[in-house]
């Protein structure tokens, strides 16, 4: 992930509009929340990008900072890369540092798409846990065209990613110093680098939110300690079984043997295939959403009670985050207190 | 953005591209705004 400028030029520069945010997230770029994963992000600006001038100029030009990067959104004029941070929240608090800066919205504006940088390179399986509780855990409920999920790497020759909503890295730059929690016996060490040498799951959310970064971040931690034998192993295979019975209560599990991610595995680069299970997945979330609606206005008072007891998929989505969002800070602060939980 | 599906003899419907999440309860947006500086603090003057 290359960014041809220092995390420290990136704060002075923005810290003349929003001092009090950026002194925040300088002072925690590097914290990490309840052993959760590190966030990297990146801006794709659909727009003429103008509102980035200032910003791009002020850090090197975009010869230096933009041009460097071949990689961005097919319809994007730039792409912005950010140094990543320790956790959602202070990822979350430099997006709105250059909000301040560019006088524009970032977050849910459909000319930007925000991708999420996740740490660790999630097998095809659990790529493909990542995309669907991404999707069904957004507060927006988005349709897409294969064309939307166009990058300049969808048919690179040597790092060929398709049309996805998960890619995987190109092998650039990648910054390991951030605390890596795992188990030893009944303890927890705390490493001080990631285990991995190099390697991301990204996701492109679209016009994404605030939320939609907390739930790629809470995904890709479980996920990604499930495979990589970390603190939260156990929380995230636990995670990844009751997220596979959701999928198949509603008919859907089928969807997971989709190519969600494209591998080196060349049966993985059917874009077509992807395609069909997210259409799948979308249409099935929008006739739920209709479902709700209906109630909704035909029992206005009923609404909230069919809602929670329904069991509808988007509802178990979000009580399944919900759920586990809470676990994993209520194991976190028991062996805080001396509990190995 | 909407898409307009037209059928000859048929009202047209627009399908929109996103919709909100029903079950999601929308927490309102923080306002892009800094918190006012800190006022200096005064130091009371020596009474003689």
């Amino acid at each position: 992930m290359s960014y041809r400028y220092s995390f420290e030029d990136l704060l002075a520069l923005l810290h003349g509009r929003a001092p009090a945010k950026v002194d925040a997230v300088a002072l925690h770029r590097r914290r990490v929340e309840h052993g959760h994963l590190s966030v990297g992000l990146k801006i794709h600006c659909l727009g003429g990008g103008s509102q980035f001038s200032t910003l791009v100029e002020g850090l090197g030009g975009a010869q230096k900072i933009l041009d460097v990067n071949y990689y961005k959104h097919c319809h994007a004029s730039l792409c912005l890369v950010l140094p990543p941070v320790g956790s959602a929240r202070s990822a979350i608090l430099l997006l709105e540092c250059i909000e301040h800066f560019i006088g524009s919205a970032l977050f849910s504006n459909p000319e930007i798409q925000i991708q999420v940088c996740s740490p660790g390179r999630l097998d095809a399986r659990r790529s493909a846990l990542l995309a669907i509780g991404f999707y069904l855990g957004s507060d927006t409920l988005r349709r897409y065209t294969l064309g939307d999920l166009a990058t300049s790497f969808a048919e690179h020759q040597r790092y060929p990613r398709g049309r996805r909503l998960v890619l995987y890295d190109a092998e650039g730059d990648f910054d390991r110093n951030f605390d890596w929690w795992k188990e030893s016996g009944k303890r927890r060490v705390v490493e001080p680098q990631l285990p991995f040498e190099n390697g991301r799951s990204d996701l492109l959310t679209g016009s994404g939110s605030r939320l939609d970064i907390q739930n790629i971040n809470l995904l890709a931690t479980l996920l990604v300690h499930a495979q990589y034998q970390g603190y939260w192993s156990q929380l995230g295979m636990q995670f990844e079984e009751e997220m596979e019975a959701l999928l198949e209560r509603h008919v859907l599990k089928g969807l997971v043997d989709a190519p969600w991610i494209r591998t080196d595995d060349p049966e993985s680069g059917d874009d077509d295939g992807f395609f069909a299970a997210l259409q799948e997945l979308v249409a099935y979330a929008f006739e739920e959403s209709v479902r709700i609606k209906k109630k909704g206005g035909v029992f206005p008072r009923w609404h909230e009670i069919l809602v929670r007891s329904s069991h509808g998929i988007l509802q178990e989505v979000q009580s399944l985050l919900q759920k586990n969002r809470s676990e994993l800070v209520r194991q976190s602060r028991l062996f805080d207190q001396g509990d190995p939980a | 953005m909407i898409f307009r599906a037209h059928q000859p003899g048929s009202e047209p419907i627009d399908i929109p591209e996103t919709i909100p999440n029903p079950v999601v309860v929308p927490k309102p947006t923080p306002t892009p705004t800094e918190p006012a500086p800190k006022e200096p603090v005064r130091i009371p003057e020596k009474v003689p």
